[in-house]
C-alpha cells in the first residue's frame, strides 16, 4: 500500500518513472496520462467497470472522458407504427470511436401522439393537431411541447436555427398557401409567427419527401432533391435567397442529392447514374463543388442490401453531425454506411449492421427512426440519471 | 553536411545494447529527433529508460513505419497493409512487454506506437472485472464498501 501511494505521488503530472527496483513490474507504473490514454480506448461501457478498480483509475476514467473530442453517436429509435405511439424501450447506440453498437434501454418509455420524424440529424419532431412536440438533446430523453401549428400541414420541413423553430411547406391541399412558413421562439415565444414563404419555385416540391435540408447557425438550406434548385432561409432577415444549382457539372450527373453540415461546411451527397440502375454515391462540399470523396463500392453494395440491386434507389438519407456522415437508403432497409470527415476529405469508410436482429427485417408494426447527436460527458451523466441503461 | 538516408546515428539502452539506425528511424522518436536537431547526437546517444530487448523492438517498428510509409493520405491500400503488421507485431508480446512498450514509446515520444500499444492494452482489459484489472495493474482497491457499493449502483464517475 505505502509503495503504490509512493508512486502515485511522483507520478502525479503522468511523468514516467522506471523503478529501480527489478522486482517491480512497470503495469504499476501505469498512470497518469498514459492510463487516461489507454482508457480512451475503451468503449463507454467499459469505462464503468474501470472506473470501479480505484479511485485513481475512477480519476483517469474521468479525465478520458473529458479528451474525448465530442463524438456523434447514431441513434436508431423504433416506434409503435399505430396508437398509442410508444416508444420501444430498447433503442441502439452506435459509437464511432469504438466501433460499437449499445443497447439502451428505459423504464419508462415515452408514449407520443403521433409518428416520431427525424429532421436534420439530431431533431426529432412529432406533429399533431394538439401540439408540436420536439426533442433536440443527445439521446432524445428531453420533450418539449409547443402550441400546435396554424397551418394544417402534412409532411413539411422541420428544422431548429439557434433558438428557432422553423417549419417550412408540406402544407395540406385545402389550404391556401402551400408554401407557407412558421417561426417558433424557444426561449420566449408561445405563438407561432408567419413568415416570408417559401420560393415559387418549390410549388410543387415543397415537402419533406422531396427536399432535403441543411441547418447552420443563422441559416436553413433547402434544395430540391431531384433538380438541385437551391435556397436559403435566413433568420435574421426571415426571408429566403435563392442559390446556384447543386449540380456537380456536366460530367458527373446525380439524378438525387441530400444536404448536411459537417463542421461549418455544407455538404452534399448525389446519387450517379439513374433510379433503375445506380452507379453510386459521390460527395462534394457545396461551396466550390469540389469534391470529398465516393462511397467505396463495398460499401455502396451494402447500402442497397441483399438483393438490394433490384429495387430502383429513389433516394438517400444523410444525418451529419461533427466530423460524422452517416447514409443509408430512406426507403429500403440496407446498411447504414458511416464515414469520417479527415483533411477535407471523406475517409474511414465503413457499413454498419446493427447487433440487433430487427435491423433488417420491416417490421410491421413498428417503424424506425434514425437520428444522430454529438454525445459529450454531460449528456452521458444526464443519461445515467435518468437510468438509462447502457449494455452491449 | 550528409543526406538523411546516409546518416546514421547509434541508439545505446540502458543495458548496454547497441544498434545502429539511420537518421529517419531515429527521427520516427521525437525525443530523440530533438537530440539530432540540437547537434548533441555526436556519439551515441544514451537511453537511460529503455532496455535492449524493448529498444531493439522500436526500432523494429520504426524500421517498418519508414520503409513502408503510405505513398500519401490517399493510399488506402498501404494503411491497410501497415494496420495488419501492426496487428501482427503486437501479437507476439505479452502484457508485461506491452507495458515496457508503452513506457519506451511514450518517453521517446513515437506517437503511432504509443497509440498501438495503449489500443493493444485496451483490447486486453475490455472485458475483465475490476478484480481482474486490478491483478494486472497492480492497483489496490481503495474505495471503502460503501463507496464501492455507490458507485456501482450509480455508474457515477462523475465528480459534479
Amino acid at each position: 500500500m505505502d509503495n503504490f501511494q509512493q508512486m502515485e505521488k511522483k507520478n502525479i503530472n503522468g511523468d514516467i518513472i522506471i523503478k529501480e527496483d527489478e522486482e517491480q513490474s512497470s503495469s504499476s507504473s501505469i498512470n497518469g496520462d498514459i492510463l487516461v490514454s489507454i482508457l480512451s480506448f475503451l468503449p463507454l461501457l467499459d469505462l464503468i467497470s474501470a472506473s470501479q478498480v480505484s479511485k485513481s483509475w475512477n480519476r483517469a476514467v474521468f479525465f478520458s472522458l473529458h479528451r474525448l473530442k465530442s463524438i456523434p453517436w447514431l441513434f436508431i429509435y423504433n416506434q409503435r407504427n399505430f396508437p398509442p405511439y410508444t416508444m420501444a424501450t430498447t433503442s441502439m447506440t452506435y459509437d464511432p470511436i469504438s466501433n460499437h453498437w449499445i443497447k439502451l434501454k428505459t423504464e419508462s418509455p415515452y408514449q407520443h401522439i403521433s409518428v416520431i420524424r427525424s429532421s436534420h440529424s439530431t431533431l426529432l419532431y412529432a406533429l399533431s393537431p394538439a401540439k408540436f412536440s420536439f426533442s433536440i438533446d443527445a439521446f432524445h430523453l428531453i420533450w418539449r411541447h409547443v402550441a400546435p401549428l396554424r397551418v394544417w400541414r402534412v409532411d413539411p420541413i422541420v428544422a431548429v436555427i439557434g433558438s428557432r423553430l422553423v417549419i417550412a411547406g408540406g402544407v395540406n391541399e385545402f389550404e391556401d398557401d402551400r408554401l407557407a412558413v412558421e417561426l417558433f421562439d424557444l426561449d420566449n415565444g408561445n405563438e407561432w409567427e408567419r413568415c416570408e414563404s417559401m420560393p415559387e419555385f418549390l410549388y410543387g416540391s415543397g415537402s419533406s419527401t422531396w427536399l432535403s435540408v441543411a441547418v447552420s447557425f443563422e441559416k436553413m438550406y433547402v434544395t430540391e432533391k431531384r433538380s438541385g434548385l437551391a435556397c436559403c432561409f435566413d433568420l435574421e432577415t426571415r426571408s429566403w435567397t435563392n442559390l446556384l444549382d447543386l449540380c456537380p457539372g456536366e460530367d458527373c450527373r446525380v439524378y438525387s442529392r441530400v444536404i448536411g453540415f459537417v463542421g461549418d461546411r455544407l455538404i452534399m451527397a448525389g446519387i450517379t447514374g439513374d433510379e433503375d440502375n445506380p452507379t453510386g454515391i459521390e460527395f462534394w462540399e457545396v461551396e466550390m463543388m469540389r469534391s470529398i470523396g465516393s462511397m467505396p463500392k463495398e460499401c455502396f453494395d451494402k447500402l442497397r442490401g441483399i438483393g438490394g440491386s433490384d429495387w430502383p434507389l429513389t433516394s438517400i438519407t444523410m444525418n451529419a453531425v461533427g466530423d460524422m456522415v452517416y447514409v443509408y437508403d430512406t426507403t429500403v432497409v440496407g446498411d447504414i454506411v458511416a464515414a469520417e470527415m479527415e483533411d477535407g476529405k471523406l475517409c474511414k469508410w465503413r457499413s454498419l449492421r446493427n447487433a440487433d436482429a430487427k435491423w433488417n427485417k420491416s417490421h410491421a408494426v413498428e417503424k424506425r427512426i434514425v437520428a444522430c447527436s454529438i454525445v459529450d460527458f454531460s449528456d452521458l451523466t444526464r443519461a445515467f440519471k435518468d437510468n438509462l441503461s447502457f449494455s452491449t | 553536411m550528409a543526406s538523411s538516408s546516409t546518416n546514421k546515428f547509434v541508439l545505446k539502452s540502458n543495458d548496454d545494447v547497441s544498434f545502429e539506425v539511420t537518421e529517419a528511424v531515429a527521427r520516427e522518436f521525437q525525443v530523440i529527433a530533438h537530440i539530432i536537431d540540437d547537434d548533441c547526437a555526436k556519439k551515441a546517444i544514451p537511453l537511460s529508460n529503455v532496455t535492449g530487448e524493448i529498444l531493439s523492438k522500436m526500432i523494429e517498428y520504426g524500421k517498418k513505419h519508414i520503409e513502408e510509409a503510405p505513398v500519401d493520405e490517399e493510399d488506402e491500400e498501404g494503411k491497410k497493409k501497415l494496420q495488419i503488421w501492426d496487428e501482427e507485431f503486437m501479437k507476439q508480446f505479452n502484457m508485461e512487454i506491452v507495458f515496457q512498450l508503452i513506457l519506451a514509446s511514450n518517453y521517446l515520444n513515437n506517437k503511432g506506437l504509443l497509440d498501438l500499444t495503449c489500443c493493444t492494452v485496451a483490447d486486453h482489459i475490455k472485458d475483465m472485472t475490476p478484480d481482474e484489472v486490478r491483478t494486472l495493474f497492480n492497483v489496490k482497491n481503495d474505495y471503502t464498501t460503501e463507496e464501492e457499493e455507490e458507485i456501482r449502483k450509480e455508474n457515477s464517475w462523475a465528480f459534479e
